[in-house]
Order: C-alpha cells, then structure tokens, then sequence
C-alpha cells in the first residue's frame, strides 16, 4: 500500500513520559513506539492509568508541569522532531498542525468567554483572520459540527449549551485551522450514550471531508471498532499489542487484549467495559517485575515475573509483546 | 436567583439587628451608663436628670426598642461632648476615612495584584518569593508600629513627608504628602491579603482543563494569562478587594490616631476615651452596615461578572 | 468471650489515637526552622524571663532615662537596648513583655477556640433555628469593627489582665464558628457519620467522637494563626493606653511610650514592635506550614 512506503505523518520512538511527585517516580509513559499515517485513525485504548492520555498529550508537549516530564523519544511530524523545536515552534503547531479535544466539554472552554471569541481564536492567532472574514469562518466552522443557529450561538458562553453541543463546539476550534492530525482524547466519556454515537459520527464525517488523521484515545473498544483503522492496547505505559482493528477483534494475541474484547458486548456501546476484568490496573509508581501484566495474567508462567517480553510479530502489522508468543517471532 | 437574593437580604438585616442588640448591650455590661458616661465628679441629682433624659431608668427591653426606633429614624443621639447629633458628626469625617481607604486599597492593589500573578506563573521564582516575602511580613507587622517606623524613617530623619494631619487636604499644594504614609501603612495587611489571593485564584485557573485547551489552540503565554487566566481569576479577585474596602474604613482606627488623621475612626478612639458612646455606637454601626451591605453587593457584583450566574438570573 | 472481644476492641481503641498522635509527633518533628527557634526561643524567654532579666522589669531610674542600645554611642551593655524615659531597662521589658503576650494569646486562644468550635459543631450539627441564630451572632460580631469592639469594651470594663483576656475571647471566637461551621456541614453528610445515627448513638458523642476529631485539624491551624493575631490585638489596645494597667511591661504599651520620643529616642519604640513582628511571623509561619501539612486539600502532588 502506498501509505506504507511514503514516510508516516506521525512517527513516536520509544517515548518515556515521567512524573516526578513527591511520592515518587510514576513512569506513566516508558517507551512507547508506534506511527500514524495520512487520513489515518489509530485508536489507543487502555484502562484508566495506563499512559494512554500522557502519550497523547506528550505529542503537543502539554503534560501537567512541573511535574510531567517527557524524559526521552522523539516525536517525528511532518518530517521534524517535536521535542527538539523551540517553543514558539511549538505554539504554531498547536491547534494549527494538530488539533485537540479533551475529555471533559464541561471544563474544556472558558466560562467567561462567548462560543464565537473562543472558536475564532485559533484562526486569529495561526492564519492572522479577522473581521467578517473570520466572523464567517467561525459559523461556517460550527455549522460544519452541526450547531444549529450558528449565528446566534457565537454569541452566546459554553454555559448555555449540552455537553454534546460543548464537545462538537471543541471539535470546531480544533479543526479550525485544518490540521493533519486531530488528536482526541476520550472525546466521548462525558456524554450520555445517545450522544456519544452522534459525535463518533461527527468525527468519522470530519476524519473524511478534511482527510483528517487521528489519534483517539479511549477505554471502549466499542467506539474503537466504530471508528478506528489500527489499535494499539496500553498496559502499564507500554504498547503490549497492535494490529489492524479487524485482526484485533478477531484474533487478540495478548492475555490483557483477550480478557478486553471477551468483555464486549455485541452491539451497545456500554461505558466501563474494561472493568471486567479481574485485578486493579498497577500503579505506575511501583509497577511489578517482569511483563507488567504478569499479577492479573490467567497465563502467567515464571519468566513473566522476572523479565519484559519482547516484541513479536503475530502476523503482518500484528505485533505483541507477551512470552506466550516469544517463540512466533525470528 | 431571586429567591436567593430575598434570602441574602433577609440575613442581612437579621445580621443588623442583631448587631444593634449588641451595640447597645455593650454600654449596659458594667450596670449604669450613667457612670460610663457622667463624670465621677458628678452630683446624684445630675446622675438623677441624666437617667431621666436618656431613660436610663426605664426596663431595659424598652429602652432598646427606643435605641433601634431612633435609629431607624436616623437619630442616634447626640455627642456629650460636641452637643451636635452624632450622625452628622460622624458623616463629616467620613470622607476623610474614604479616601485613606481609597487610597490604600489602590496601593494594596497595585502591588498585590502583579505580585500575586507573577507569583502563581513561577512558583518559586523571584516574584514568588518577593510575593511571600510582602504576604508574610503584612500579616506579621503591627500596622501601627509599621506607622511609627516609617515616620521615624520619612519624617523625622528624612525629612521628606509631614509627620501628621490632613493638611489643607488632598488637593491642595501638598496635600498629597499628608496621604502617602497613613495609606502605605494602612495598606500593609491588605496588601498580603490581596497578593495572597491573587497567587491562589491565579494558580486554580492556570491548573483547570479549559486553561490547558487554549494552550492547546496554540496561545502565546500572554494570551493565556492577561486574557483568559486573569479574566477568569479577576472574579475572586474583584470580591476580595471590595470586602478589603470595608475591613480598610472600619479598620483604621488605630492608625487614624497614629497619624493624627482626621476621620472616622480618629473620631471612635477620642470619643472612647471621652466617654462619649453615643459616636462609638454609631461608628460601629455604620461600620457593620456597610460590611453587610457590601457582602450583599459583592454577590451581586458576582453574578454580573460571571455569565453563568447571569444566565441564571435571566432565565 | 473475653479474649474475643479485647481482640475486636483493642486495634480500634489504640490504632485510632495513636495514628492521629503519631501523625502529629511526626509533623512537630518536621517544622520548619525559622518558626521553630523563633518560637521556641520566645517561649524559652517567656518561661525564664526572671533569669534572663537584668533589671527589675517596673523599677525607674531617673538618672539614666533615653541611654541609647549598647552598640551605638553612649550606650552600656548593662542596658544593651537601652532605657525609656523613666529609666526602665528596655530588653528587661521586652523579655517580661513576651510573657505577658504568651499568656494572653494561648489563653484567648484557648476560649475563643473553645467558644467558637462548641458552636459551630451545635449550628453546623443541629441545623434549622440553632444555626440560624448562632450564625447571624456570628455574622453580626464578623461585621463590626473588631478592634473598635474591642477598644469600647476594654474601655469599659478597666485595665486588667482578665479583661484583657475576655475582651480579646469576646471579638476573637467568630473566625473558629465560621471556618468549622461549613467543616461540619459537609462532614455530618458522611457515611461514618450516618452509621452512627443509624446505630442509635446520641448527639453529643456523635458531636464528640466522630465530628470533633475530624476538625481538630483545621482547629489546629486556625488557633495557630489566631495566636498572632491575637497578640497583635492585645498590642493595639496597648499601644492606645487600655487593657493592662500602665505599669506592666506589655510590648503594645511600651511602643504607646516611645512614640512622643521618635524623633530622639527611637529604640524606645523600635525594639518592642521587632518583639512583635518577630513573634507573629513565627506564628504565621507555623500557621501556614501545618496548614499546608494538615490541610488535604493542600497535599495533592
């Protein structure tokens, strides 16, 4: 395919990510690869504590400080190396390159701020628009994320509207300057069911008419199965499977994907579906020896406890970090 | 929003009533005001045509349903001492205690809010430890002492500033030179309160997720802060400072007589020690009625800032 | 039977205290340098101020009034502060003076907590017509002028070191009432607290064994604070001549008589309000350490 000779839009090498409290060392992110293609969307899933928001938010260089550090890796975009630019650089790709929206839409705008001030401001800042020009850019760009009366609404502050209306509002500002890549992160948590397939919608319509790629971060392999190309499955700060989401589905390779798409349900979308399985997620501040999995693994075998699995290969662009399947690899 | 406001007010005025029960009591502790307020020297016949005047010698109970109907009808009484009806007494100086006030908050603000902001920017940086340095040092010094000093420091070794007075007032030649040490040292406490709070109003805004969204719009550090931070954390900010106005117009009595300036609390601290509680009462009064009033006010003032409240309201 | 119920009581009775004294020995054991020797020596003098003194603390000596400090020109080190203007040995004041300042805060302290946490575990508890008059009490001590109250009443009641104290405790309770108020409403909304009252325990113990331990903490930092406050109070009615008799080495007082003498003698003036200053800022200091170490909403991260 041709996606995979030109170089990835995205590529993150063994990124590490670290906390530092006064409790300790939380290495929240500790060597994470993986790459993001054109008009790709990867779905990162893991349940809550398993780095999955910290690996998101490391691409846009926006961990928590001062606590939050990315300790090593780069992040390759468009050809450079995020971690290196300055942070003016920086500032320019931030909601002008890569556009985010965040889980909460409750918290995510500013309450004393209007719709219009807010959805504008990225275009004032990256493409310098102003005037009717920009007044209307906004109401185009809300109409296109389905706001009804998108004249009316610029006026008014995020406290008149939904949750869904709030989240679709954040996804305008974040396609507003037409970005390669939309990062979301659990962008559909907050909001009631009905909603939540709404906006998956949303966002699978947006991801063709702007040939968007996309990063969705999620706990519900449901929405993954809706919406996603390619998945990767977070434990512990680390990759421990990737595949196309199909091969996934049909046939996970590790214990910790096994014990997540049995806990599926066909056809709802249900909210904590990862909570089936048996076992607390570790703490990433004193995480166990060996694969990180090893205490909840039904499969678990003595060399699990003492050394990381390394990475194999199942079949094509199928790759899994378990000893169950050490031996498949060479 | 109504309702609340009905409920705020009603508190309110339960609050000054029960205020004026106290101030009234306050004079009865020690038994017969007679003796508060007569001289020792006085003959039982002039304690006796005292008692009578003021109904000192009726149950207590209607005596301060009198107290609280003058009141109301804006008669507290009248100065022993200057003979004039304590009101208007109290209302003359009143300006004068305003502008200290005014001018110390001003001050208070001027510092304290760069301060407090820069603070919560960098914390442990050069500006927080300043910040830290001002907050500590306004809640340790003793205004008044504070007061002292700095006559010893720009009056009388300096040479720089009046020791004393109003002058012929702010706008005249030198007006303005009689203000700056009463203010400046009536502005310490505020000043650490109003650094303090801008620091942690500052510091919840920079931490909250809409905040980290318009980092992730791509804003440029000044946007973030002068435009969304400091409009969201001005809020808090705002209703501290109005309530500092109040706790600065009651609060000066002691730096008032420090300074010799004459207003208000000047006034309450002479009239203490004249025995003429009349003004004290009404000075105390007037005090909790505009700290009241204020409270009352300053949510208000809230719900006009901040559109969420004001959609509330409307709706 | 015996042994299985000293096995059920034993970890409750002894875990339960001993966690909150550890905890506490632990934090004591971690305080900050400057509050803890400004403290520590404050009260080392207050308690020795009889061996540290060098002259009687009231005596006058007419023949050496306005002697400067030991290290500036025509000063002695048998008076390294100097003399005011009746003579009297200023560091000799002050030491006595951080007695006299210990004794009033700790004990205003001490009542004004008691007072103000008392009702606010009735009003916060109780609720209804008992929280709606013991809060508007509250509300209108809160909205007079607090040293302005405390001035008429000191005025009226005389010098003394009780009235003092009772002036002090009178205005000083309102801030225990209102900070612990809202701790309780949001602690009497607590599952333990539930269970309690379901299991039929009365009032005063659920005040007393569930509520009250829980606001110890934030009693802790609001008397630390208080402390200074209070002393900085017990100044001000000094300095303007009331509260203790004018004989007695109080810092407040002994400022009131150095300011006429600025202009000449300024370390009359100057060393007392250096006793205060130092004195709160140990207390503000502890007061915002235990806060940040009390308080959990400060320990995040």
């Amino acid at each position: 395919m041709s996606a995979d000779e030109r170089p990835p839009l995205l590529e993150v090498r063994e990124l590490r990510a670290y906390f530092f409290t006064r409790y300790g060392v939380g290495k929240a992110v500790d060597g994470v690869s993986f790459v993001v293609h054109e008009a790709e969307t990867l779905g990162i899933v893991g349940e809550s504590g398993s780095g999955k928001s910290v690996t998101a938010l490391s691409i846009v260089r926006a961990l928590p400080r001062p606590a939050g550090r990315i300790v090593s890796g780069q992040i390759l975009f468009e050809g450079r190396d995020l971690l290196a630019v300055s942070e003016a650089e920086m500032r320019r790709v931030r909601g002008s390159r890569i556009g985010t929206i965040l889980q909460d839409p409750m918290m995510s705008l500013d309450p004393v701020f209007s719709i219009g001030n807010q959805v504008a401001e990225p275009l004032r800042w990256h493409l310098r628009m102003s005037g009717a020009a920009l007044r209307e850019r906004v109401i185009q760009l809300l109409r296109e994320v389905r706001i009804a009366m998108p004249g009316i609404r610029v006026t008014e502050y995020p406290h008149q509207m939904s949750g869904g209306m709030r989240q679709r509002i954040v996804g305008a500002m974040a396609i507003a300057c037409a970005p390669k890549l939309l990062i979301a992160d659990e962008p559909t948590t907050a909001l009631d069911v009905t909603i939540q397939a709404q906006f998956l919608d949303l966002l699978a319509d947006l991801k063709i008419s702007h040939g968007l790629a996309m990063i969705l971060i999620t706990h519900d392999l449901g929405v993954v199965a809706r919406v996603c190309d390619r998945v990767a499955v977070m434990y512990g700060g680390r990759i421990v499977e990737t595949a196309p989401v199909r091969e996934l589905l049909a046939h996970p390779a590790h214990p910790y994907t096994q014990a997540l798409v049995g806990s599926v349900p066909r056809i709802t979308l249900r909210r904590d579906d990862l909570d089936a399985i048996e076992g607390q997620p570790p703490d990433v501040r004193r995480l166990p020896d060996g694969c990180t999995f090893h205490p909840r693994c039904r499969y678990v075998v003595d060399r699990c406890r003492s050394e990381y699995p390394p990475d194999a290969e199942v079949c094509v662009g199928h790759r899994v970090k378990c000893w169950l399947h050490a031996g498949t690899a060479s | 929003m109504h309702d609340y406001v009905l409920r705020r007010v009603l508190q309110g005025i339960a609050t000054i009533f029960v205020v004026s029960l106290v101030i009234f009591l306050m004079t009865r502790i020690s038994g017969d005001p007679t003796d508060l307020m007569m001289s020792p020297y006085a003959t039982t016949q002039e304690r006796e045509v005292f008692r009578r005047t003021y109904g000192l010698d009726r149950p207590l109970g209607s005596q301060y349903v009198t107290f609280v109907g003058n009141a109301m009808r804006g008669d507290l009484g009248k100065s022993l001492r200057w003979g004039d009806p304590v009101v208007r007494l109290v209302w003359e100086r009143f300006p004068n205690t305003l502008e200290l006030a005014l001018a110390a908050l001003g001050i208070a603000l001027v510092v304290g809010l760069p301060v407090g902001a820069f603070s919560a920017l960098r914390p442990n940086g050069v500006f927080d430890n300043v910040g830290k340095i001002v907050a500590l040092a306004g809640q340790s010094i003793p205004n008044f002492w504070l007061g002292i000093m700095l006559i010893l420091l720009l009056a009388v070794d300096l040479r720089l500033l009046p020791t004393s007075g109003r002058g012929d007032g702010l706008f005249s030649p030198n007006g303005w030179k009689y203000l700056i040490m009463p203010a400046l040292t009536l502005s310490s406490f505020s000043m650490a309160a109003i650094t303090r709070l801008t620091r942690s109003a500052m510091l919840d805004v920079l931490d909250s997720e809409y905040i980290k969204m318009v980092r992730l719009k791509g804003a440029s550090t000044t946007v973030l802060i002068w435009k969304h931070a400091l409009k969201n954390a001005l809020i808090s900010i705002l209703t501290v400072a109005s309530l500092q106005l109040v706790i600065l117009l009651s609060g000066s009595v002691v730096i008032e007589s420090v300074f010799g300036w004459p207003g208000m609390g000047a006034l309450a601290v002479q009239a203490v020690f004249g025995r003429d509680y009349a003004v004290v009462q009404f000075v105390a009064l007037l005090s909790a009625v505009m700290f009241v009033t204020v409270n009352l006010l300053v949510d208000i003032l809230y719900a006009v800032l901040d559109p969420r409240i004001r959609y509330e309201r409307s709706a | 039977m015996s042994v299985r119920l000293s096995v059920e009581r034993l970890p409750r009775v002894r875990s339960a205290p001993e966690s909150r004294l550890g905890k506490l020995a632990r934090a004591f054991a971690q305080v900050p340098v400057i509050p803890g020797v400004v403290l520590t020596i404050v009260v080392l003098t207050a308690v020795f101020a009889d061996v540290l003194a060098l002259h009687s603390p009231t005596a006058t000596d007419l023949e050496h009034t306005f002697r400067p400090p030991a290290w500036t020109a025509g000063g002695s080190w048998s008076h390294p502060l100097g003399t005011d203007n009746l003579g009297r040995d200023i560091y000799t004041r002050i030491v006595y003076g951080s007695r006299l300042s210990l004794i009033v805060g700790f004990i205003v302290v001490f009542i004004g907590g008691s007072l103000g946490t008392t009702l606010a575990l009735v009003a916060g508890y109780v609720g209804k017509w008992a929280d709606a008059l013991i809060m508007r009490v509250t509300d209108a001590f809160f909205a007079m002028p607090f040293l302005l109250v405390a001035i008429v009443l000191a005025a009226i009641l005389g010098p003394s070191l009780v009235n003092l104290i009772v002036v002090l405790a009178a205005v000083g309770w309102t801030r225990y009432a209102r900070v612990i108020r809202s701790e309780v409403l949001r602690l009497k909304e607590m599952d333990f607290v539930a269970a309690a009252k379901l299991a039929g325990t009365r009032t005063p113990l659920i005040l007393w064994r569930h509520i009250f331990p829980n606001v110890v903490n934030t009693l802790l930092v609001l008397a630390t604070l208080e402390l200074g406050s209070t002393i900085i109070a017990a100044a001000a009615l000094g300095f303007l001549g009331l509260g203790l008799p004018p004989t007695v080495p109080a810092w407040g007082s002994m400022l009131a008589e150095g300011r006429p003498y600025i202009a000449s003698a300024w370390w009359i003036a100057l060393f007392p309000g250096l006793a205060i200053a130092v004195t709160v800022l140990g207390t503000n200091l502890l007061g915002d350490w235990l806060r940040w170490r009390l308080d959990p909403r400060y320990r995040q991260l």
